[in-house]
């Protein structure tokens, strides 16, 4: 161990040449922000004196800063053989908190480490007296705390580092409570960046104002984690703006994403880039996740089922993004607390903190108007409204009609109101009502009528309520209910199909998050839905009749512990599901899941986990009134995954994860029949037999996201590699429909001066595959061709590329803010083959081109 | 490769002008029409099968009927009732066929109506084995035979391994029962002046009157230019289709089609000229 040298210090020791050279101040710090926390005392006792080559300014206590008081505290630093504080004492406390005042900023400090006689660099103990001076006090330039992401523990004693636009580097300390303070940084643009012990590196971004104090709230991801059943899960966390604050938060924040290209702005959109979602053809805005199909994956409102996510044309969210906390997105291998699907979920997750203070905005856009207002009431409670309608139909249907084209554009619309109250425990009741509204229509040959209509609507009524429990245990009860109905309008008959469901929801689930004290975690949980079921198709054009009307029922139990051995969490967790129907039809299942997680070193996270997931028939492949098959199981999936997380430097970090997932059971037949879909239309061949469990498959893939979080730019990179299969009914091996074998999506958003701000989007994917037609046949009595299909998806359609280019600009007047936006989509005007199709004789391929470029522009004035 | 995403599937036919669907460019069997359309087991009709063949190559038309009781085509092994192989004369070939005895026992009941489906596959030539072989008439049991039947019995899947150019299969249901009422073919007779002519990039109207009970749908199509709709409606016993001709001048040949509700039709058909 190498001796310290001890120097003597030299109490008021002012001048800079009886000890170290004047402090060399970082160029952002300004000279003027100075509470005299410079004034270096040292007095060497060896060989070579530490030089004093940083000194971080001290934040002035501002209780003393107001009463006018000023003080010296003499402290005793031990520094390094690489020049850094270890430790900082004080020696003589004069109470004010200058002391605390004092440390914090000494703890900042870098020096030229002391030599010993060899020359060799040298640990060294001094002391220096920091000075406090009312005239020379700097102004606080951010404040804010770094605590657990998970437990929401505080760091205490933790180095935060904020590093400038040109490099500097200033250090602040927390506190016992995990807080910390700079001081005097200056104006412009600084990155946050800490690393607590046993978590991952974690970093921010924040926009330092002449005169300002910005607030910034830091969450290290633990490298243990505490999410149930986590393994090789991901979960993409979009944090909410923070309105009251001059932050921006730099980990896919809400006000980062909204400004990513190709995704209008909209913060759930952001999903459709990321690792494991393939491309949705026309942009319809379906998320195929991991090689299973759309209806595969489930859509979740706080943890309550919500039939859809996206409006009709994928332009938009059902849900306002200003309600959202965090969107979590999950591909696959997720813990107990999810079910019910074979493909992944994405879980919106509403905001659960009182605002700062009241705000609002109204956006307009080519396609939608938004309108968006969340008011405090007193310290504890908010309201929140939004309102968005799609105008796109008021724009296009006139201009389509008066062509003699009898289409009304598709419209949408959506509301949300919200009351959110803390509660006196620290923790919440909110109640939260969410309406969804699309329709789209081919009106009749005179213009007047509906030939073909489309709608989709839900309102769910949500309410739920968090409350602390003793032992870091947490309650949170979420009650859920409203009517879901999916319609279809067939020659004058307003109801010629439909789906509908008046469904509730009831969650109570008890939570302890794993901590570094017991090293144990739990999640248990019940999940009951239920209600009834109906159905109609009578479009005996297309489909025999069908019709059910039926009552369900569908519990759900689900225990999920964590236990910590050394660096290594094991997540062990059982899923139970019912689903019971009063027709007649009863089924259990029970899936149990694995997940693992292991810390290699401070920026380095293997992952692992395996589970079975179970996915129910519908009610339509069930119930009697159709062409149900009661002796229908549930199709089930094997999944397995291993992943790493890699922090890396320069803000960088990198995950990898492949995956390979067995299916068993799936439920094959009757693709003659009418269906629902949000896509494009179906095409043969159709497996046209009775339901069975007759279906298997296979997808394997890996999935790489690059993500670059820096000051002023926003980088993600990500890419999917993967191969879905299935076997029918009869063995034969198929491509799946919705396989992509390869999906590489590049995004970057970069802050410019005189805040403009401008984003690029590139992407890569491999075309869809597809059935050929080898021949047809003439169909006398119909005067049409009849396709005559080749071997099934044998064929592929050429890749596709495109480029998204994203403009803003922002002013900033007195009270308000406004922003003016030009979204470039499909910059380059790419024909990208999406949907094959053939001409009306099936003698030539015809294939249908994506959406041409399309210059969408649009503001938002914001108080 | 059309621009317009999933809303564009649903605009096709609401544009103005000659609609590519109704011109003919390639070798197709445009009609068939049974005389009479429903007969009973064991009697005969005559099924006229009308062919274009624009590219000029000259086809050879195998004809064949096959009602499938689940044990192939009865009429392969009723003699008389098998595949025939002609070659059209003025784009069209007739055939007389029988309907299936073995069906009295089914539609005695006067009630029950059978659909068999008749089929006409038209070939290039030497394009397609089955045409060849029907043409050799193998002897039952060889490799030809049996190659030959499983076409006939299920021509939707033989076709996979006929080209796609240069051949055009078509299939209608001819009806069989003991009906008192059976269905009859409508008539259909052109209220315009024979020849039909039309400037290039001109058009014209071209009216027929039809004589049936049933409730009619008319279907025009050429070799030159094109109509201004892939179907028409037949009201009060006249429709009227219009006629764009070619760009250039042009021999053409028009086929009008009328089907009936239940199973009846009619064909008219004239060589007209764009000059």
């Amino acid at each position: 161990m190498t001796p310290y040298l001890f120097l003597a210090a030299l109490a008021h020791a002012d001048d800079p040449a009886a000890g170290a050279p004047p402090p060399a101040a970082p160029a952002a710090v300004p000279e003027t922000p100075t509470p005299t926390p410079g004034d270096t005392d040292t007095t060497p006792a060896g060989p070579s004196l530490p030089v004093l080559t940083f000194q971080a300014p001290a934040t002035y206590p501002p209780a003393a800063l107001a009463a006018g008081k000023e003080a010296a505290v003499l402290l005793e630093l031990d520094v390094d053989a690489t020049g850094t504080v270890l430790a900082a004492r004080v020696v003589e406390p004069v109470g004010d908190g200058f002391d605390e005042a004092a440390v914090a900023a000494a703890r900042g400090f870098r020096f030229e480490p002391a030599r010993d006689a060899d020359g060799n660099p040298a640990a060294a103990r001094i002391q220096f007296r920091s000075r406090f001076t009312v005239a020379k006090a700097a102004t606080v330039s951010v404040e804010g705390d770094l605590r657990d992401a998970v437990s929401n523990l505080a760091f205490p004693n933790t180095e935060v580092r904020f590093v400038g636009e040109d490099g500097t580097t200033v250090f602040a300390f927390t506190d016992a409570d995990g807080r910390f303070v700079i001081s005097g940084l200056a104006p412009g643009a600084w990155m946050v960046v800490s690393s607590p012990p046993g978590h991952l590196t974690t970093t921010a971004g924040v926009t330092v104002k002449e005169g300002a104090v910005a607030q910034i709230a830091l969450r290290a991801e633990p490298t243990d984690p505490d999410v149930a059943g986590g393994g090789a899960g991901e979960t993409l966390t979009i944090q909410a703006e923070k309105a009251s604050t001059e932050v921006t938060e730099r980990t896919l924040s809400q006000e980062e994403v909204r400004y990513l290209p190709g995704t209008g702005g909209d913060v759930v959109k952001v999903v459709q880039n990321l690792p494991g979602v393939a491309r949705a053809p026309l942009g319809v805005g379906q998320l195929i996740i991991r090689g299973t199909a759309p209806e595969d994956s489930l859509y979740f409102l706080d943890g309550a089922s919500i039939p859809i996510v996206f409006h009709f044309s994928g332009l938009s969210t059902i849900l306002n993004g200003d309600l959202v906390a965090e969107v979590a997105y999950l591909p696959g291998n997720y813990g107990a607390r999810y079910g019910r699907a074979l493909g992944g979920l994405v879980d919106l997750r509403t905001k659960d903190e009182i605002p700062d203070k009241s705000r609002g905005y109204v956006s307009l856009d080519l396609f939608q108007g938004t309108a968006y207002v969340e008011q405090k009431v007193g310290a504890d409670t908010a309201l929140e409204f939004s309102l968005r309608r799609s105008w796109i139909d008021a724009i296009l249907t006139p201009v389509l009609q008066g062509s003699g084209i009898g289409i009304r554009a598709p419209q949408y619309w959506d509301a949300q109101a919200r009351v959110l109250h803390q509660t006196r425990q620290g923790g919440t009741v909110d109640a939260l009502f969410v309406f969804s509204d699309d329709a789209f229509s081919v009106v009749g040959e005179d213009g007047e009528g509906v030939a073909i209509g489309l709608t989709t609507q839900f309102a769910k009524l949500r309410t739920r309520w968090i409350a602390p429990l003793p032992n870091g245990w947490q309650s949170e009860l979420v009650v859920n209910g409203g009517p879901e109905d999916q319609s279809f309008a067939f020659d004058g008959d307003p109801e010629a199909a439909y789906e509908r469901t008046l469904g509730f929801g009831i969650r109570e689930e008890l939570n302890r998050d794993i901590d570094d004290g017991d090293g144990f975690g739990m999640r248990v949980g019940v999940d009951l839905q239920g209600g009834k079921d109906s159905f109609l198709y009578n479009v005996t054009a297309f489909s025999p009749y069908e019709s059910a009307e039926t009552w369900f029922v569908a519990p759900s139990l689900y225990v999920e512990p964590s236990i910590r051995f050394g660096t290594v969490v094991l997540t062990p967790g059982l899923r139970t599901d019912a689903l019971v129907y009063d027709f007649g039809y009863g089924r259990a299942t029970a899936d149990p899941r694995l997940g693992a997680r292991w810390a290699v070193g401070g920026s380095t996270v293997l992952k692992g986990s395996v589970g079975r997931y179970s996915q129910f028939p519908t009610t339509r492949q069930l119930a009697p009134g159709g062409d149900g098959n009661l002796d229908l199981t549930e199709a089930w999936s094997l999944q397995s995954s291993v992943g790493v997380v890699q922090q890396l430097p320069f803000f960088l970090s990198l995950e990898a994860t492949a995956f390979y997932n067995s299916l068993f059971d799936l439920v094959v037949g009757r693709d003659d029949r009418f269906k629902f879909f949000s896509g494009p239309p179906p095409s043969g061949p159709f497996d046209e037999g009775p339901y069975a469990n007759d279906g298997t498959g296979r997808v394997c893939g890996t999935e790489f996201l690059l993500k670059l979080d820096a000051p002023q730019t926003l980088g993600l990179l990500s890419a999917t590699f993967s191969r879905s299969i299935r076997y029918d009914r009869n063995g034969d091996l198929n491509v799946f429909t919705n396989d992509q074998p390869f999906v590489i999506n590049a995004l970057a958003s970069q802050q410019l001066p005189k805040k403009w701000r401008v984003g690029v989007r590139g992407r890569v994917s491999a075309g869809d595959a597809y059935t050929p037609v080898v021949n047809r046949v003439y169909d006398m009595a119909g005067r049409g061709f009849i396709p005559i299909y080749g071997e099934t998806d044998s064929v592929r359609l050429p890749p596709t590329w495109s480029v998204d280019i994203r403009i803003d600009k922002e002013w900033t007047f007195k009270k308000w803010a406004l922003t003016g936006y030009l979204d470039l989509q499909n910059a380059f005007n790419v024909q990208n083959p999406e949907v094959m199709a053939w001409t009306y004789d099936y003698s030539a391929e015809d294939p249908i081109s994506g959406l041409p470029i399309i210059p969408a522009f649009g503001v938002r004035g914001e108080w | 490769m059309r621009r317009a995403p999933l809303l564009s599937a649903l605009l096709l036919g609401a544009c103005m002008g000659p609609n590519d669907e109704t011109l003919v460019v390639e070798l197709r069997v445009m009609a068939m029409v049974a005389e009479p359309p429903e007969v009973a087991p064991g009697a005969m009709t005559t099924i006229t099968v009308h062919v274009a063949d624009p590219l000029d190559e000259a086809p050879e038309v195998l004809f064949w009927t096959c009602a499938d009781l689940g044990d192939g085509c009865l009429e392969a092994s009723e003699p008389g009732l098998g595949a025939t192989v002609a070659a059209p004369v003025d784009n069209r070939i007739s055939t007389t066929r029988m309907a299936p005895p073995p069906f009295a026992g089914i539609v005695g009941d006067g009630t029950t109506v059978i659909p068999v489906p008749s089929y006409a596959l038209a070939c290039a030539p030497d394009l397609c084995p089955p045409v060849e072989y029907a043409k050799a008439a193998p002897e039952p049991g060889t490799a030809a035979a049996d190659e030959l039947s499983a076409f006939l019995e299920d021509p939707f899947t033989g076709l996979k391994d006929l080209p796609l150019t240069g051949t055009s299969l078509a299939f209608s249901l001819l009806s069989v029962s003991t009906r008192a009422a059976p269905v009859v073919n409508p008539v259909v007779t052109a209220a315009s002046e024979d020849p039909v002519t039309v400037a290039p990039g001109g058009s014209v109207d071209l009216t027929f009157n039809v004589t049936s009970d049933d409730v009619t749908t008319a279907y025009g199509y050429t070799t030159a230019g094109g109509f201004d709709a892939t179907e028409y409606a037949v009201e009060d016993g006249a429709v009227t289709l219009t006629w764009f001709g070619s760009e250039e001048a042009a021999d053409a040949t028009i086929w009008v089609v009328v089907n009936g509700e239940e199973g009846g039709s009619a064909v008219w058909t004239a060589a007209a000229t764009v000059e």
